[in-house]
């Protein structure tokens, strides 16, 4: 029964704001509805801010440690208390849903395009379809599901027969497009390495790019030209996350280097042997390593974005 | 209209005859304010569970401990010893602004019946006030909430048996116990304040069965009810039951976030209700949920097993006009999508079909709607 309930959680977790709708001091059946129509107002103008910045990309050169800064960004934004939808739509390595530490792999949503291909749309696909895809409608078996994080794959084409992967990117990016994220959801999207996604407009959907940047000439030249590519469809909103950073000074010249190139820089992740370590072993991401500190500071200036 | 059994029946006219105390008024005036003024049962219930002077401390909220102690000339740490009592008893929960009274009756109801440690204090004629209570006064009242007529949706809704539909495509993790146990932080079993209620109901099913996640765990936890257990267990537990006479039902949404009741007809506040009242077919308050029972009359060998199981009524036995065996069929006007004859038949002839879109469960819930 509802006894205890707040919508926004205010009531048990501090990290959650309460907006004084009253619904928890409500006495009458008439104070109830005025304090539900406050949360209904709050709620749905939540819904409609236009400035929000809610589906992220992390892309950038490959090996740049896109997947290990997902995953320590997507911790981070969980322990601000917000959902997380992880996609994994880099095929190269499947190492992401080790590093946020789940185990079983869920299907990936190409097995749809293989139905769709057959004619074959009812009645399980039919959630597709639908104009606005909430984080709840989607079915389980393309889900793994775990406390406020949700994820899926968007899979790769195995069989050379399978068909174009142009294919695959409209399904993914109609789905990245469709997706709709409530109060303190955020989706984030580990891409595959290089430009070639956005070439294919799967950033159309994207409220937020997040290029990774190494110390090396070539990282630096895709983060420019990833900018580029974003600003081309319409996405203003692009900060880069210096990564692998060996020292403070090349953390400086880094930063002078991308301030030359017009680039926002959300934050910087040092070199971590604990880090390595997961990456090499396989395993979940350790809690309270200096990059989750470093990556608790990143999260809190992409947030500060969103305002 | 489906009665629960002589003994509650006649409930009311015994406590009745057994004579009404005279009442301190403080407890007309808290029953006042929880919207019981004129209930037989409230400021009874209410005496049992707060000695007049903490029922004072009570009157005053929501104010700090210190205001109270000012204004009622009482040792502060009383005040707050008091307080700590009604939270533990129910009466009291402590939000983040502070200690307030709980809002109503069904808030009340869900917490003042199972915390073993007042147990024995508050007796048997407790529950039993809450029985009387629940069957001639709240009930009735309470089915324009579950209705939700201007919501336009019901208040609750089946979640089927997990192992019922484990091969069918499509399933939301709303709809999966495995993935709502696995989407949680926080999983307490609570003994069920529904189940407590009816003492001496006749459904045999433990009371321990209340499935509390996220806060609604958290607060019974720290007031010292139910026990934490992981999301496995939480699993565990729901298979280990399986052949047990109830039914998994949650708020009417896509988040489950507060709890999973387990639930008998027999005593259920969302269920009973609904039963004993002609107006409304049960679905209008306790929706179905996305599936429906089959039955592949080639493997039923018409055991029976599924008419005992179905608390709903929608099993019929008929005669097979080619074979002359007895076989079983479903009433799908009755059938709510539990799941509990697939998870049981014997042959495998009963199997969940999903028949409804993803829609039919609401985004966001009767609690904000």
């Amino acid at each position: 029964m509802p006894a205890f309930h707040c919508p926004l959680g205010a009531v048990y977790y501090e990290d959650e704001p309460c907006i004084d709708c009253g619904l928890c001091q409500a006495r009458t059946a008439g104070e109830m509805v005025e304090a539900s129509k406050r949360m209904r107002e709050y709620i749905r103008a939540q819904g409609e801010r236009k400035n929000r910045r809610q589906k992220m990309a992390v892309c950038g050169k490959g090996g740049t440690g896109k997947s290990t800064l997902t995953a320590l960004l997507a911790d981070a934004l969980r322990r601000e208390g917000y959902t997380l939808l992880v996609m994994d739509s880099d095929e190269s390595n499947p190492g992401l849903p080790r590093l946020l530490g789940l185990d079983t792999p869920s299907t990936p949503l190409i097995s749809l395009l293989e139905r769709f291909s057959m004619g074959d749309r009812k009645p399980d696909a039919s959630w597709l379809e639908a104009a606005r895809i909430s984080l709840e409608s989607i079915p389980r078996e393309f889900i793994v599901s775990a406390p406020r994080m949700k994820f899926l794959t968007v899979g790769k084409i195995i069989d050379p027969f399978q068909g174009c992967a142009c294919q695959m990117a409209d399904l993914a990016r109609d789905f990245v497009q469709k997706i709709y994220l409530g109060i303190k959801e955020i989706m984030l999207i580990d891409m595959e390495a290089g430009v070639e996604s956005f070439g294919r407009g799967m950033e159309r959907g994207v409220d937020m790019v997040l290029p990774i940047v190494e110390p090396s000439f070539d990282s630096l030249a895709l983060a420019e030209k990833i900018r580029y590519m974003a600003e081309g469809i319409g996405i203003p909103a692009v900060q880069a996350i210096l990564n692998k950073i060996p020292s403070p000074e090349i953390e400086q010249e880094l930063r002078e280097e991308l301030e030359n190139k017009q680039m926002k820089v959300a934050g910087g992740v040092y070199l971590d042997p604990q880090i390595s370590q997961a990456g090499f072993s396989g395993k979940k991401l350790p809690d309270n390593t200096d990059a989750a500190a470093q990556v608790k500071k990143i999260a809190a200036a992409i947030l500060s974005e969103q305002e | 209209m489906r009665e629960v059994g002589p003994y509650y029946e006649t409930l009311a006219a015994k406590l009745v005859k057994s004579g009404v105390p005279i009442l301190d008024p403080i407890y007309l005036e808290l029953a006042e304010v929880m919207g019981s003024k004129e209930s037989k049962y409230i400021p009874r219930i209410l005496a049992k569970l707060a000695t007049p002077e903490q029922a004072r401390v009570i009157r005053e909220l929501p104010a700090a401990p210190e205001e109270i102690s000012a204004k009622l000339r009482m040792d502060k740490a009383l005040v707050e010893k008091h307080l700590k009592e009604m939270m533990e008893k129910g009466l009291v929960v402590i939000t983040k602004r502070g200690a307030r009274m709980v809002r109503n009756t069904l808030q009340l109801h869900d917490s003042a019946t199972n915390n073993p440690k007042y147990e024995k204090l508050l007796g048997e004629e407790y529950l039993d006030l809450w029985a009387a209570y629940q069957l001639e006064e709240h009930f009735p009242a309470l089915i324009d909430t579950l209705v939700g007529v201007d919501r336009g949706f019901a208040y609750s809704r089946i979640v089927p048996r997990w192992k019922s539909i484990q091969n069918v495509p499509g399933v939301l993790p709303c709809e999966d116990m495995r993935d709502i146990m696995k989407s949680q932080e926080v999983i307490a079993l609570v003994p069920c304040p529904c189940k407590k209620g009816f003492q001496k109901r006749q459904c045999g099913v433990r009371d321990e069965t209340c499935i509390n996640v996220g806060r609604t765990a958290m607060y019974n936890l720290n007031r010292g009810v139910g026990r934490k257990v992981t999301p496995a267990e939480a699993i565990a537990f729901c298979d280990r039951t399986d052949e047990e006479p109830f039914v998994h039902i949650a708020i009417n949404q896509k988040t489950v976030n507060m709890l999973v009741c387990n639930c008998h007809w027999c005593c259920c506040e969302l269920i009973l209700p609904l039963l004993r009242q002609n107006k409304y077919p049960l679905w209008k308050g306790l929706a179905k949920s996305r599936f429906e029972a089959t039955v592949d009359s080639g493997k039923c060998k018409g055991c029976g097993k599924c008419l005992e199981r179905c608390q709903f009524g929608a099993v019929q036995m008929k005669e097979d006009s080619v074979s002359g065996l007895k076989k079983a069929i479903v009433d799908t006007e009755k059938c709510m999508g539990c799941g509990c004859c697939a998870v049981t038949c014997p042959t495998g002839a009963r199997q969940m079909k999903l028949v409804r879109q993803p829609d039919h469960i609401p985004d966001v819930g009767p609690v904000v709607y």
